[in-house]
């Protein structure tokens, strides 16, 4: 049992180490991430299928945000 | 680390320094040095300085940032331009298979109104499944300070400084009125992390352990930043009432002829002095810093305290290509040391050195409507630069009587003769003159 403790507490050491460097990463933001991961096509994958549906009933065109734009 | 020749040198551990080389190399840095969005930084051939670097260390250099200013001085436009260059990045890096390891707001520093990125040694090579760790600061020091001001109209600078950190969620999601909550992205990126994260905090061991183990596929991780980045390209500050001063240079109390010669005298000392780095104090729609860049000085600092007007001079900047930043200062409160033993964020005065200093129609803001004594007032002002201009305001004019409308007028030594007299004491007169069938006359000083 102690193995296994000290197995888990290393693990999770080695974990806080190399990720965690310089700011705590809040915990439920995390598993927030993992529920976006967990849902089969992502929110977000359905809020853009929404998304050019109805662009595409209204007929307004909307530019993907260009990674090169430089807006700033 | 240390700073030599404009720029900055600093010894990389030796871990860090594969990471650095795969940024170096890659296209994601290639097209942001194209765009200035990040420092240049190169390695250095180390046998070229004779440095007691460890041997395990390998010298890296990078460009300086001629002005360093924090993210709770910069007026929303600015904050959200560092929240938009952070997330593009991340975009990026992560197609290229890299990431980056935090997300502070810090890492962001301004030349002109444009955001460059500094921290380049904050990237590494993309773990597959990897979370985004710097989420929940992106949050606290991006995210929630534009929301609050887009949604619910509180300007964040106080908060922000006061906490360094930025803005926590639970607080934000406490202040947003129910009706707003019902946006998607407010549910999916105020309300939902703090709700978790107040889970969490209930049972800190089991959520640790769960959050230990979530893998994020690459292509969530992207949808997120994509979707973020729409959000926040879209806030705006939400505008309240019409601030006091963000009009000012449209509807003031001079003329048109009254604003050219004041226009022409801020360019005569520019073209005299050709200050490097001037800082404008209370810049207001940095009509003034405009003249001045285009008369010869190089960069300008400008300091209000209203985001209206702190607005207007963004939008100069970028639409002029000025080397102008506007940044958010209370005068009376200046940004002070901060942080780790007062020292980690510098006081605004001990940044850089200035050349000139613009105190146009604001001696009577401090000396009048805040009670500051006009010796001290003065004294302060010359302060900030060996030479530059100040507007004595008399109490006769319009918004100095407005001032004193609900007011005892309790200033009896303010007066031109006596404001001179102060200067006196510390500077000689160079240029003078009447601006304003008012009375106000400006000074162009230097500093004895």
């Amino acid at each position: 049992m102690w193995k296994s403790i000290l197995l888990a507490a290393g693990y999770s050491v080695a974990l806080t180490d190399s990720a965690y460097a310089y700011l705590d990463p809040g915990t439920g933001t995390i598993l927030l991430q993992g529920l976006i991961a967990a849902a089969a096509t992502g929110m977000f994958f359905m809020r853009s299928t929404i998304r050019s549906l109805y662009d595409h009933i209204t007929g307004k065109k909307k530019p993907e945000p260009e990674l090169s734009d430089s807006e700033y | 680390m240390f700073e030599a020749d404009g720029a900055i040198y600093r010894g990389v551990a030796a871990h860090a320094v594969d990471d650095l080389r795969l940024l170096l190399a890659s296209k994601t840095f290639a097209r942001m040095r194209a765009r200035n969005a990040v420092v240049e930084t190169d390695f250095v051939d180390d046998a070229a300085f004779s440095t007691e670097l460890p041997a395990d260390r390998k010298l890296v250099r990078h460009g300086r940032v001629p002005f360093v200013s924090y993210p709770y001085e910069w007026p929303f436009e600015l904050l959200k331009r560092a929240a938009l260059l952070h997330l593009d990045i991340q975009r990026e890096a992560l197609a290229e298979g890299m990431s980056l390891s935090d997300a502070s707001a810090y890492n962001i520093q301004f030349i002109g109104v444009e955001p460059v990125f500094i921290d380049v040694l904050s990237f590494r090579k993309y773990r597959d499944g990897e979370v985004w760790a710097g989420q929940r600061q992106f949050q606290m020091q991006f995210l929630n300070p534009l929301v609050m001001q887009s949604l619910v109209g509180l300007t964040h600078h106080d908060a922000y400084r006061g906490s360094l950190e930025g803005i926590e969620s639970a607080d934000l999601a406490r202040v947003i009125p129910w009706r707003r909550k019902l946006s998607f992205n407010v549910l999916g990126h105020v309300v939902a992390p703090a709700r978790m994260e107040r889970r969490a905090a209930g049972d800190a061991a089991r959520a640790l352990n769960d959050a230990s183990k979530v893998r994020l596929p690459k292509k969530h991780y992207a949808g997120l930043l994509n979707q973020l980045r729409d959000w926040l390209a879209g806030l705006e500050p939400r505008v309240a009432a019409v601030s006091t001063w963000q009009d000012y240079d449209k509807a003031n109390t001079y003329g048109a002829a009254e604003r050219a010669a004041k226009n022409a005298f801020v360019r005569r000392y520019c073209g005299r002095v050709k200050p490097g780095l001037l800082v404008d104090i209370g810049c207001n729609t940095g009509e003034y810093s405009q003249a001045a860049l285009e008369a010869g000085a190089g960069r300008s600092i400008g300091l209000d305290l209203d985001h209206g007007a702190l607005a207007n001079a963004c939008r100069r900047a970028t639409e002029n290509r000025l080397a102008l930043t506007p940044l958010v200062q209370d005068l009376m409160n200046p940004s002070p040391g901060q942080g780790w033993r007062g020292a980690e964020r510098k006081a605004i005065g001990d940044r850089a050195a200035f050349d000139g200093v613009l105190a146009l129609a604001v001696l009577h803001h401090l000396a009048i409507a805040r009670n500051v004594p006009l010796d001290d007032a003065v004294a302060w002002l010359v302060e900030w630069a060996p030479s530059g201009i100040i507007e004595f305001v008399p109490k006769s004019d319009p918004t100095v009587q407005t001032m004193l409308a609900l007011r005892d007028d309790i200033f009896d030594d303010y007066d031109q003769q006596t404001f001179e007299a102060c200067l006196a004491k510390r500077a000689r007169v160079v240029e003078r003159e009447a601006v304003s069938s008012t009375e106000r006359v400006l000074y162009a000083f230097e500093r004895t």
